[in-house]
């Protein structure tokens, strides 16, 4: 049912390079509306790269990503602000601003677009911290975080504006099981609840059935196989029973 | 040779984009009044102790070395135009803008390259924003504001530093001294050194800046950048201050 909706973000053809180095060779994939995709692949394949296209961070040599129905292609920094409002990220290691409180993180998006009173900002905050299980923690700095709480306040800031899209980094990457589990269920029951479209890139496959309801496997800079969790257990593909061997 | 001529170019042009860049998210609103207003005290008001002391003891040496010359001829009684020239024209100017360059940019490189390498610059864009807006844009504005009033000041501390030593050591008159400087001085030589000290404050923020947010590799890149940053500032502001000065005598 899902592969029949609209695609909500549409890759063609992703080409990319860098010093001379190709790490995209031609990666196509569609994600439909409200559909969770996990891309896997190993360390240095281009995982994050792929994910960085998605929200214009980084321009494609060759190809085109769509977002909605627009191409992101020749869309200037400013244009891609719209984008992003819509599309937002959660990175590998948090990236909260480390001068800035819990509060001045989550807030810091709601500030810059949301035109909200300052009480209407701290409620939403309230409101967000309470969905990722961190309540009373709006006056911590980053340094004073673990690592799963820096990674939950980043998912609060992402989701602050009510993103149509989420793009995850490696979301369970240097916790410990208990903790990943933890981000897991999260992301799950955040993603039901919004509803809204995610993008998670990951090496952890255990995490990526957790998480997800359709997989792509990155190699050598392409997508070499794509299916649901019963398509991934059910593949002959020699890497990926290799994913799965290592992972269960 | 021609590789590091290349990257000096590459450089170069990085600078240019940034530049270009800067001033027209400066100009685009909202107008982000209190990150200026952060800037212009972290790299203005904190900076005053160090400009202060390196003036002062500038001054004093100044007023030694030209001092004990100039009795040799009988000449010392114009130590002070000697020395309100040489501040306001060079040493004013050109020491500030080494030590802002050296407490200010180092500070710049430092702060935006460690933000580089721990992925907020990119968390600003994907947040929709614009870090040259927020972090490049005021730190630029703060500099070229602040680095000609550090001048003034700086030029008055060192001037104070000369005057200890012609009345202390050369039995001059403080009244004289002054006079004669005031006399012999005209607002073109303030002027022109405050010409430059605008000059100077782009160049040591917007070279920060762009280092600060080229910077890559961890902690070892951000070493890197900071190190640099401060080299090419200095290098910048001194091989700058010769064209400066040339153009500033043309001018007239």
């Amino acid at each position: 049912m899902k592969a029949a909706a609209r695609p909500y973000i549409s890759v063609r053809g992703l080409f990319k390079s860098f010093n001379g180095k190709p790490v995209l060779q031609g990666v196509d994939f569609d994600v439909a509306e409200g559909e969770t995709l996990v891309v896997l692949g190993g360390s240095g394949e281009g995982k994050s790269v792929i994910l960085r296209h998605l929200n214009g961070l980084i321009a494609p040599d060759r190809g085109e990503v769509w977002i909605d129905g627009r191409s992101l292609n020749g869309l200037d920094e400013n244009q891609l602000f719209d984008v992003r409002r819509k599309v937002a990220m959660v990175f590998q290691l948090g990236a909260l601003f480390d001068s800035q409180t819990v509060y001045g993180n989550i807030s810091y998006p709601l500030r810059e677009h949301a035109a909200l009173s300052e009480p209407r900002i701290a409620a939403r905050v309230t409101e967000l911290l309470g969905m990722v299980d961190l309540k009373g923690t709006e006056q911590l700095y980053p340094a004073e975080l673990s690592g799963g709480m820096k990674k939950r306040v980043a998912l609060a800031r992402a989701i602050a504006l009510e993103p149509r899209a989420v793009l995850y980094d490696e979301p369970t990457t240097g916790l410990d099981p208990i903790v990943t589990g933890h981000i897991n269920l999260l992301i799950r029951s955040l993603q039901q609840r919004l509803g809204f479209t995610s993008v998670v890139v990951t090496h952890d496959l255990r995490s990526a059935f957790m998480v997800g309801d359709r997989f792509a496997l990155l190699d050598h800079g392409r997508i070499r196989f794509s299916g649901t969790a019963e398509e991934v257990r059910g593949s002959h593909d020699q890497l990926m029973q290799q994913f799965l061997k290592a992972a269960f | 040779m021609g590789e590091a001529f290349k990257r000096f170019l590459e450089q170069l042009g990085d600078v240019g984009v940034l530049t270009r860049e800067c001033i027209r998210q400066a100009l685009r609103r909202p107008f982000e009044g209190h990150l200026l207003i952060e800037q212009l005290d972290n790299v203005g008001v904190r900076s005053l102790n160090v400009v202060n002391l390196t003036a002062i003891f500038t001054g004093m040496v100044l007023a030694l070395q030209m001092g004990q010359f100039l009795t040799r001829f009988g000449a010392k009684i114009y130590i002070s135009r000697i020395m309100g020239l040489s501040l306001f024209r060079e040493m004013g100017p050109v020491l500030t803008a080494l030590m802002i360059g050296a407490r200010v940019g180092a500070g710049i490189t430092a702060e935006l390259g460690s933000m580089k390498v721990t992925e907020q610059i990119d968390a600003m864009r994907a947040l929709a924003t614009s870090p040259v807006k927020k972090l490049v844009v005021p730190r630029v504005l703060a500099t070229v504001m602040m680095l000609p009033v550090l001048t003034v000041i700086s030029d008055a501390v060192g001037l104070a530093g000369g005057l200890v030593i012609a009345v202390a050591q050369l039995g001059l008159s403080a009244e004289y001294f002054f006079t004669s400087m005031v006399q012999n001085t005209s607002l073109g030589d303030l002027t022109s050194g405050l010409g430059k000290a605008v000059f100077f404050g782009y160049l040591i923020s917007i070279i920060a800046c762009s280092k600060g947010l080229g910077a890559s590799g961890g902690a070892d890149g951000v070493g890197r950048a900071t190190t640099s940053a401060v080299v090419a500032a200095a290098i910048g502001v001194l091989v700058s201050d010769f064209f400066l000065t040339k153009l500033f005598m043309a001018i007239g």
